[in-house]
């Protein structure tokens, strides 16, 4: 049954026009990055800094990873209601709780496909010793997580309305993006601040605001982490549990 | 289309649900499947709730209107992925099966996104009888068929309602229901216009008063030669179009030419005014 619903679900989300867009868009930070490698300001301490800011930072966990999350986490299951396919899958006796559940890993496991090696890539190549620091792995564990709960929270807005890309949107871009830097405290309900987290656990090095800007431990990402993934779960679930298909309008 | 005020219970047999597009034959179909909660009443399916309630779905086969297949997929792996949702110990015997039985067996392999609507709708069937469920829901079934794959899909159904399952179907045309079905329930309007034996239903719509909308050359001429007919209730003028209501739709039908020729008037036009399956259905529900 298991197999069947991931199956299904990767079939209709590894579309080959959804995933070569997906592919260049992520490409983008790896080309700027080599271009930067063998630019005449490469090695420049300051050149570097800014370059790796814009990337990664910016280019990667503010923009890409979120909209790349927001795709595959609104298709997962939000296509299949709009296509009118949950109706086979509605009616079957499968727990509402297992559909959820696969969603969201489905999801998270191709975008983190995309958005991991990318991540890793980009900082592999701008910085001179990506490995001695633990900069590339903290970076790709952040892209993990963050791609995990991105996905999760996507899949579960999609149970919940009809306009979760829109409303995806606003939280990435409205919520996380301003909001968290105007009232400091708003970065309590971010993902991007619990993906973060993670990355600083393994990072050693002192000055890594270059590439990201950790505000919580890895503690308060752990339980970040859990609440964001236990919403989702329950509340994707009581609202696939309540989920009603009428008449077409 | 809302629902209201509608109660009645489904033996095994086939059913038929009856009325016009918007009538809310889908509301009551989706009811009954467990995709939509009743604001008030309830909807047992085997003396248990429908609503919220997945175990059902072991019992239930339900064939939607809406196109519910995945395009990037054959219809052998449609009702092998539905076989091996439902748990089933033999899913590839049980989809090949389902296949056979809605005849797809030559296009099984092919995708769907190149099927045409009638081969669609039978990838839904098989996927629907793949776990070879007691109750079987059709929301209309017959839409985009063809005459042959209408005849063959009317055996299949009777065959299995014959072999003691509970077959529901939705359809607006009425000989869709009327080959299929001993009973019908019939809904307009969001409401139940009536419910019992097809042949009864039948002869009510039939023995109703009709209207005709008549144009000769001297109106006033066939006027008093129809109204004398014991089955004509009701003339009336407008401009110069007439208006006839009969009680008896055949001896109106068969009298009127000669009628016609015996008062000297040449015939322009005579059409059927409420021959609409709407009034058909208005008309059962006044009663």
């Amino acid at each position: 049954m298991n197999n069947v619903l991931i199956s299904l679900t990767a079939r209709q989300l590894l579309g080959r026009r959804r995933t070569l867009v997906i592919g260049l868009l992520l490409a983008l930070p790896i080309l700027i990055a080599v271009i930067y490698r063998f630019s005449d300001e490469a090695g420049s301490g300051e050149a570097t800094e800014e370059i790796a800011l814009g990337l990664v930072s910016i280019m990667i966990f503010t923009l890409l990873l979120p909209l790349v999350a927001l795709v595959f986490g609104t298709a997962s299951l939000g296509a299949e209601i709009e296509d009118d396919t949950a109706v086979f899958l509605l009616t079957k006796p499968i727990e509402r709780w297992r559909i959820i559940v696969i969603k969201i890993g489905v999801a998270s496991v191709a975008a983190a496909l995309f958005v991991v090696p990318a991540t890793m890539a980009t900082t592999w190549i701008i910085h001179e010793s990506p490995t001695a620091d633990g900069l590339m792995l903290g970076l790709g564990l952040g892209a993990l997580v963050a791609s995990v709960l991105y996905c999760a929270a996507f899949v579960a807005l999609s149970a919940v309305t009809s306009r979760a890309l829109i409303f995806g949107l606003v939280y990435v871009f409205v919520w996380e993006t301003f909001a968290t830097r105007i009232f400091e405290s708003l970065r309590w309900v971010s993902i991007r601040e619990y993906a973060y987290g993670w990355s600083d656990a393994i990072i050693s090095i002192n000055d890594n605001g270059v590439f990201y800007d950790p505000h919580f431990g890895v503690t308060t990402a752990i339980v970040g982490t859990m609440v964001v993934l236990a919403a989702a779960c329950a509340g994707g679930t009581r609202a696939l549990t309540r989920f009603e298909i009428g008449e077409r309008a | 289309m809302a629902v209201n005020d509608i109660s009645f219970e489904l033996e095994s047999g086939i059913t038929g649900l009856l009325g016009p597009n918007g009538a809310g034959k889908s509301t009551l179909l989706h009811m009954m499947a467990g995709l939509l909660e009743p604001s008030s009443g309830e909807v047992l399916v085997n003396g248990e709730s429908a609503w919220k309630n997945t175990g059902m779905y072991s019992h239930i086969g339900l064939v939607p209107e809406r196109d519910v297949t995945y395009p990037f997929l054959s219809a052998w792996e449609y009702a092998l992925a539905s076989a091996r949702l439902h748990q089933l110990p033999q899913p590839e015997v049980a989809a090949q099966t389902a296949i056979d039985m809605v005849d797809l067996g030559d296009a099984m392999h092919r995708k769907m996104s190149g099927y045409s609507k009638g081969m669609r709708q039978r990838a839904k069937i098989a996927a629907a009888l793949v776990h070879d469920p007691d109750i079987l829901i059709l929301d209309e079934p017959f839409n985009g068929t063809d005459p042959r794959q209408r005849l063959q899909m009317n055996t299949m159904l009777k065959e299995l309602g014959d072999s003691g399952r509970t077959i529901v179907f939705s359809s607006h045309i009425l000989e869709d229901v009327e080959d299929l079905a001993e009973d019908v329930l019939v809904v307009i309007g969001g409401r139940l216009g009536a419910a019992g034996n097809f042949r009864q239903i039948r002869r009510l719509m039939t023995s109703r008063p009709h209207a005709f909308t008549v144009r000769s050359s001297n109106n006033r001429a066939l006027a008093a030669a129809l109204i004398d007919r014991p089955y004509v209730t009701l003339v009336s003028f407008d401009s110069d179009v007439m208006e006839v209501q009969t009680t008896d739709f055949g001896a109106f039908t068969e009298s009127i030419a000669p009628l016609v020729r015996s008062s000297g008037v040449a015939l322009q036009e005579l059409q059927p005014a409420d021959d609409s399956l709407e009034s058909v259905f208005a008309y059962l529900v006044a009663r």
